[in-house]
């Protein structure tokens, strides 16, 4: 897809390639002249953001793609980090 | 066994700029072997920070991964996907990924942690801190496959900020575009050029992509070497 000159990856799912490149355009230029000049609050790719998750989540089911045990070991290592609010206080008890 | 290493580099552009592009990093010549992106969540909280997760797919199929295909029983060569937890905070103006492969999970673990944020030196400046931690599981020679993927962890790095630089000079010629746009003339030229450009472009990418490859094959190549010898 060329943007004025440059083209977007294509998606996992190639039924959803025209609407991620449809999505992409939107958002690069959402980010560029609204996100990154302060304004975080508008969503105008919201629509078409909602056609190409639900395809590309149909096309991940498809794939037998499931990220639930990914997700879990990432947050779980994130957990892991944490210290403990006191650690003095349980020596000391 | 976990190996583990980091690095730092420092673009001589601003944050906002860098960011952009490593939005955007996909495709670029340096990245031959990412087939495709997808966000599949994006957020944004109270604070107006953006919260996105993306799978990358990507196919690493060269001398180096057949020969690791061959050694484990694994095959590394078809589309592997990864998973990138990313957040942009415009206000701290720190941008900072977490990726993770999701294939082959139960036997090896390649994570990276990225980190731009203005350079404290320079402000006009943007900083990366990169790390990678590796972890095998259930195969044998781990801690040689474990410094063998970290090494081509670290060589695809320096390829993709070699990128970020690319899709950064791709920015700034759209954005001289449009700023200098007379609107009618730009899409007849852009209808003109479309196919011509595409097919440069594709050209250009599939040249690299195979010195990419070249390079990649002899630098594993001596390294596989080095290490069976001793």
């Amino acid at each position: 897809m060329l943007h004025f000159g440059w083209i977007s990856m294509n998606s996992l799912g190639a039924e959803c390639t025209p609407l991620k490149w449809e999505y992409d355009k939107c958002f690069n230029h959402w980010f560029r002249e609204n996100y990154l000049k302060g304004d975080t609050k508008s969503d105008p790719c919201a629509e078409i953001f909602q056609k190409y998750q639900t395809c590309v989540k149909n096309a991940m089911k498809d794939q037998g793609m499931d990220l639930t045990e990914l997700e879990a070991s990432i947050l779980g290592t994130d957990k892991e980090k944490q210290t403990p609010a006191n650690p003095k206080v349980s020596k000391d008890e | 066994m976990v190996w583990i290493s980091s690095d730092k580099h420092v673009f001589s552009h601003s944050w906002e700029k860098v960011v952009e592009a490593a939005l955007r990093k996909y495709p670029n010549p340096e990245s031959p072997n990412v087939i495709g992106t997808d966000i599949i969540d994006r957020q944004i909280d109270k604070d107006g920070k953006l919260y996105s997760k993306r799978i990358i797919s990507s196919i690493w199929s060269n001398a180096y991964t057949d020969f690791i295909s061959k050694l484990i029983g694994l095959d590394v060569t078809k589309i592997v996907h990864a998973v990138e937890f990313s957040v942009v905070d415009p206000k701290q103006k720190v941008y900072q990924l977490t990726s993770q492969n999701y294939n082959f999970m139960d036997y090896i673990v390649v994570s990276e942690k990225l980190t731009y944020t203005p350079d404290k030196i320079d402000p006009s400046s943007t900083l990366l801190k990169q790390e990678w931690h590796v972890t095998c599981k259930n195969l044998s020679f781990t801690s040689y496959l474990e410094n063998a993927m970290g090494t081509t962890m670290k060589t695809a790095a320096i390829r993709g900020r070699q990128g970020i630089e690319f899709v950064i000079a791709q920015v700034k010629e759209e954005v001289e575009k449009i700023a200098s746009l007379d609107a009618v003339k730009e899409m007849q030229t852009i209808a003109t050029n479309t196919l011509q450009e595409f097919s440069n472009i594709h050209q250009n990418m599939e040249d690299i992509g195979k010195n990419w490859e070249e390079n990649l094959h002899e630098e594993l190549n001596n390294f596989i070497k080095k290490n069976v010898q001793q």
